[in-house]
């Protein structure tokens, strides 16, 4: 979540409120137009150039908020086109599940170096001076670069003493960390499927909130009200999500009130994470495998795996939290439905893989459970709980902040093998992990346990979070703290067959 | 000064911690320089529901500042309330 962005982000939650509200009332889909103007009332344009715009962009959110592909302005024929293919309880969409709204895409300028009318056309004119492929001119009103020309080196910015000259690149190419952004014919933004690992950042970081990914919070609703024993596995990242006043056990109790059966954290899917890999490690580092990557963020696995295959074979064979937590209630109860709630988008990438999919029926973001609580008018704050949580350990809860994998998982190997020496890196955001992955490639992190994490500072950091990352951490800290496991081979919830020995 | 900030779900959704955030950031960057007034106070209180969306719709986020309910407030207009009083002895004269 990028806290600045107040009306982007309010849209976007608007339109998961409005989705879960249809849900629940049971309205007709039909009508969903009428949304578009309930959304955006009267004849005033407040976001946009005019309102006509607005509803035709908010009307595309609605539809990805419901599993469907978003439109060109080509192709936009009425709102409710192709609805009734979504009018299921089940899981319906398809990737590619980010996309750019092209109708809200402003088309922005790729990365480039220009003057800005701060210039002041002064004599001593060291832009001109320093550029290394002579291509400034000093014009009637000043100085002027020559894109042909430009290479985009900067030096002319860093020498003008006005500050007039600035470099950038559009927002949503500048946060991709495997340069899956390039432009269509009009020079909008487009995501290049075969390079992008869904992680999310640039629906964060588009200024004209032009990029989003689809939901399926009304399937998930349709699912609870058909009568299905749905439960909720939730992300270590929860914690404070909701409210400051919110705890994490009334969270879990506005989940039930949503009609949802049970709530795990997954949590303890992590401590089964860590007691694997930690297993993995002790055994394969550095003899049979010269590093091992953890293998919790979904992003980070798709990264190596698209970009660095050669050594993708030393990520990791652990399957993720959310996977071991899902067969954790499956395994008991077959034919329940489960719903995976974290700050994630790529989450939704996963749960649709072979072995995957099986156990984890939906995915939805706590900005779309938050949808869902303020549909309902539930407020989580306000409901009287005495029962601890106790799903998960210590340093499996620590798994939602930026370096807590990597801890948890020596923290393990020292009580297995006290005198282990065991070096690790963290990166954050999918550029540094790219990054390390590069060097590592090269033989130069021999011996290393490397956490990836594609959101910076972590799960907390991630695209679908409510609350700003320094907040969540300290909510994330005081809920670990309060586990009764220290360790995760101290979690009796763990069928202590499923634990490696 | 009192300010009352609702974290209900309606005014958490509609970004009820971005105001937190830029009232605390205030505490400590501007409200530490000199020339704050000596007389002033500023004290942030996080409260459950105030209701004022059961009333009516759209108007998340709900800040109260000193009695005074702020709706569909933005945290540009509760910090410059804040600093407007936090440097009154100045502005008046």
């Amino acid at each position: 979540m990028k806290e600045s962005y107040n009306d982007i982000i309010n849209i976007r939650r608007m339109v998961f409120a409005d989705i879960a509200r249809i849900a629940y009332d049971d309205l007709d889909l039909k009508k969903l137009g009428d949304d578009t103007y309930r959304l955006i009332p009267g004849e005033k344009a407040y976001y946009r150039e005019d309102v006509f715009r607005e509803r035709a962009v908010i009307a595309e959110r609605l539809r990805l908020a419901l599993g469907l592909d978003a439109r060109t302005a080509a192709e936009s024929g009425p709102i409710s086109e192709g609805i009734e293919n979504v009018d299921v309880d089940t899981r319906v969409y398809t990737p590619p599940l980010v996309a750019v709204i092209k109708i809200a895409c402003e088309a922005c300028p790729t990365k480039t170096v220009f003057i800005t009318d701060n210039c002041r056309k002064c004599l001593a004119h060291p832009c001109k001076n320093v550029c290394p492929k002579n291509a400034v001119t000093i014009e009637k009103h000043g100085a002027v670069i020559d894109q042909a020309k430009c290479i985009k080196c900067g030096r002319c910015k860093n020498e003008c003493p006005y500050h007039a000259i600035v470099e950038y690149d559009r927002p949503c190419a500048a946060s991709c960390g495997v340069d899956a952004i390039k432009s269509d014919y009009l020079g909008r933004a487009e995501i290049d499927a075969d390079k992008c690992v869904a992680c999310g950042n640039c629906i964060q970081e588009c200024p004209f909130g032009a990029i989003s990914d689809k939901s399926e919070i009304y399937q998930l609703i349709k699912a609870i009200k058909s009568g299905n024993e749905v439960y909720d596995i939730i992300a270590t990242s929860f914690a404070g999500q909701f409210g400051a006043l919110t705890t994490p056990e009334q969270i879990f109790a506005g989940i039930r009130q949503l009609g949802i059966k049970e709530v795990v954290e997954v949590g303890l899917g992590a401590d089964l994470t860590t007691l694997n890999e930690a297993k993995e490690f002790i055994e394969e580092v550095p003899e049979k495998e010269p590093f091992m990557g953890t293998s919790c963020c979904y992003s980070w696995k798709l990264m190596v795996q698209k970009k660095y295959p050669e050594v993708n074979d030393y990520i990791s064979e652990s399957s993720t939290p959310m996977v071991y937590t899902s067969h954790h209630i499956k395994k008991n109860n077959p034919n329940s439905k489960v719903v995976f709630i974290g700050p994630c988008v790529s989450k939704k990438l996963e749960a649709l893989q072979e072995h995957v999919k099986e156990y984890v029926d939906f995915v939805i973001t706590f900005e779309e459970l938050m949808g869902m609580f303020v549909a309902k008018e539930i407020e989580p704050s306000e409901i009287e709980v005495e029962d601890k949580i106790t799903d998960a350990s210590v340093t499996g809860r620590g798994y939602a902040v930026g370096g807590g994998v990597a801890n948890a998982v020596v923290a393990r190997i020292h009580e297995v093998k006290p005198d282990m020496v065991v070096k690790t890196e963290c990166a954050e955001g999918l550029a540094e992990c790219v990054k390390m992955m590069k060097l590592a490639k090269l033989g130069l992190k021999n011996g290393m346990l490397l956490e990836g994490m594609a959101c910076e500072y972590g799960c907390i950091g991630g695209p679908g979070t409510i609350v700003t990352s320094s907040r969540a951490k300290k909510s994330v800290a005081d809920f670990a703290k309060a586990s009764p496991f220290a360790s995760p081979a101290d979690n009796d919830n763990i069928d202590p067959e499923q634990k490696p020995r | 000064m009192k300010i009352k900030v609702c974290v209900g779900s309606n005014c958490t959704m509609m970004g009820a911690d971005g105001i937190l955030d830029s009232l605390e950031n205030l505490k400590e960057t501007i409200l530490t320089k000199p020339g704050v007034n000596p007389a002033f106070t500023l004290d942030v209180e996080i409260v459950r529901c105030v209701g004022e969306c059961k009333k009516k719709k759209n108007v998340s986020p709900v800040v109260v500042v000193d009695d005074v309910i702020y709706r569909n407030a933005s945290r540009e207009e509760i910090m410059s309330i804040v600093l407007d009083k936090a440097f009154d002895h100045i502005m008046t004269k």
